[in-house]
């Protein structure tokens, strides 16, 4: 399967080749934001004087024989936890909308610029990166494209949303415990959750520091391939920065040979809707992947996460919850308090295990190199949706939407997800899980699963494209 | 519930954080989560040699920050 024309590398051609100017491909983003925004609530602020001065440049750069670049032109947005220089970063907050404007652009901003890139504006998310569904008090809801009474996922539901609604062909985000690939997958496009510490956080607002990373979304895998080349790399003003050595750009035509590629059975083989769990067989099935391995405690993986992250989440915001617990948003405010209040101990044994997992999931990556898991238990809920029934019990919507993330992210490993399916016209992704620092190879993959059309991005209905 | 209650409430005069009454009951379904979570993790018997080094908590620099000299 050809790549959208309409992806970031498709407008960067067209611009590059004199067929359509930066500032047409600026405006026509900043229209269709205009026109479709509204009713889907992606973008808390919209940068379009800056869009504008930067787009001129491109075509400045262009008319003057120079190159803007491998993204000349093409528009891209972020998480409104990324600093841009001028505005604020809101972070889904009240208290944090007080603070003063960021004098600098987040490393990942400033890489994406240079690199030609045109940004547009940042996007709506749960306070503070904490959540699964965008349902922010203070900024309202991030409807999904598919169906507007249908949360987009989170936290990065705003990144999700304005990829699938045609507003932007790339944006960030960040992902803490699922909170790119979650939206991804209820929103029908792809997604990079690259391995811990390969991309600079700098300029990033924390929620975990020892789980955030900075992930990509978009309508094809090559422009995360470009996206994650741009981005990968150490960076010293991050001290949480791998300082392994960049690596050549991603090869998207090496196929599946020599690959060994498996599905997770046991836990991420159960606990979801049939429709999760089929997407995930189906897609085996055409690889003709039938050997499932076990992905070791992973659901004590999972409560170790959610402790991990309830306690550096509340540390982080204990100044706030001591003097203005009343300003936060009532989803976020009750579980940084109860981080706040977590034993010590619960922490540091889930900092132990937490190595002790880690270890394990190395050495069952020697015995495989690409593991095939559902993102998701279930399509996107209804906005509001409390709580939703899976294998017959009751569970809750908004926590259990990361069962089949959660342990992923907790051991550091790159994640890519595709959109595989619709159900009942809701998109539905899948985990593509590879050993640290194999991300290249989750992009090898997923490229060659785009050309074979078992993974291509939904279509949302966008009368505003 | 009276045993994390009465935990909870002094863990937070020791926090020095004043959690509203209706806020409660919210905060302590929460804590019970976190409590039967480590509950979980304790239970699996990982080897302490596997797991000695101490645990990399570190804050991150914001862009407003002056980066470091011969930064990219």
């Amino acid at each position: 399967m050809t790549p959208a024309v309409d992806d970031a590398l498709g407008i960067a051609a067209q611009v590059r080749a004199g067929d359509l100017s930066a500032l047409a491909a600026t405006e026509r983003a900043l229209a269709a934001i205009s026109a479709g925004d509204d009713a889907i609530n992606s973008f808390t602020t919209v940068v379009a004087d800056r869009a504008l001065a930067d787009a001129r440049r491109v075509d400045d750069l262009l008319a003057a024989g120079k190159d803007p670049g491998p993204l000349a032109g093409a528009p891209f947005a972020v998480k409104n936890l990324f600093d841009v220089a001028g505005e604020v970063t809101v972070a889904g907050s009240k208290i944090s909308a007080e603070d003063p404007p960021a004098k600098a652009d987040a490393e990942a901003v400033r890489r994406l610029s240079a690199a030609g890139a045109v940004l547009i504006g940042m996007l709506n998310m749960d306070e503070y990166a904490y959540g699964f569904t965008t349902e922010n008090a203070h900024y309202g809801a991030c409807r999904n494209p598919f169906d507007l009474t249908r949360v987009a996922g989170g936290s990065s539901g705003g990144s999700g949303a304005a990829v699938a609604a045609g507003f932007v062909p790339l944006t960030l985000g960040s992902d803490t415990n699922g909170s790119v690939r979650v939206p991804a997958a209820l929103c029908g496009v792809f997604s990079l959750k690259p391995t811990y510490g390969r991309l600079s956080c700098h300029g990033m607002l924390p929620f975990c520091d020892t789980l955030d990373v900075v992930g990509s979304f978009a309508a094809s895998v090559r422009d995360l391939a470009v996206s994650f080349d741009l981005l990968h790399g150490h960076d010293p003003r991050d001290r949480l920065s791998d300082d392994r050595p960049r690596e050549a750009p991603p090869d998207l035509d090496g196929g599946l040979d020599g690959l060994r590629i498996a599905v997770a059975g046991g836990y991420f083989a159960r606990g979801g809707t049939p429709e999760a769990l089929d997407a995930v067989s189906a897609l085996a099935e055409a690889l003709g992947v039938s050997e499932p391995v076990e992905i070791p405690h992973a659901a004590e993986a999972r409560a170790a996460a959610m402790v991990i992250t309830a306690a550096e989440g509340a540390q982080l915001h204990l100044e706030s919850l001591r003097t203005r617990p009343g300003d936060f948003d009532p989803m976020t405010r009750d579980r940084f308090l109860a981080g706040a209040l977590a034993p010590a101990r619960a922490y540091l044994q889930a900092q132990d295990f937490r190595r002790w997992f880690r270890a394990r999931m190395r050495a069952l990556f020697e015995t495989v190199d690409v593991i095939l898991a559902p993102a998701t238990p279930f399509p996107a809920p209804i906005v509001g949706q409390r709580e939703a029934v899976v294998d017959d019990t009751t569970v809750l919507t908004q926590p259990y939407l990361g069962v089949y993330t959660q342990p992923i992210s907790f051991a550091g490993l790159p994640v890519l997800t595709i959109p595989v399916a619709t159900v009942d016209g809701l998109p539905l992704g899948v985990q593509l899980i590879a050993a640290h620092n194999a991300d290249a190879t989750l992009l090898r993959v997923a490229a060659d699963l785009e050309r074979r059309g078992l993974a291509r991005p939904a279509e949302a209905v966008t009368p505003w494209r | 519930m009276d045993e994390l209650d009465t935990y909870a409430r002094a863990a937070a005069r020791l926090g020095r954080l004043e959690i509203d009454d209706a806020w409660w009951p919210g905060v302590l379904r929460h804590l019970g989560v976190l409590c039967d979570n480590a509950a979980l993790v304790e239970a699996v018997p990982i080897a302490l040699t596997d797991a000695a080094a101490p645990p990399t908590v570190a804050a991150r620099p914001t862009a407003a920050d002056p980066p470091a000299e011969g930064s990219s």
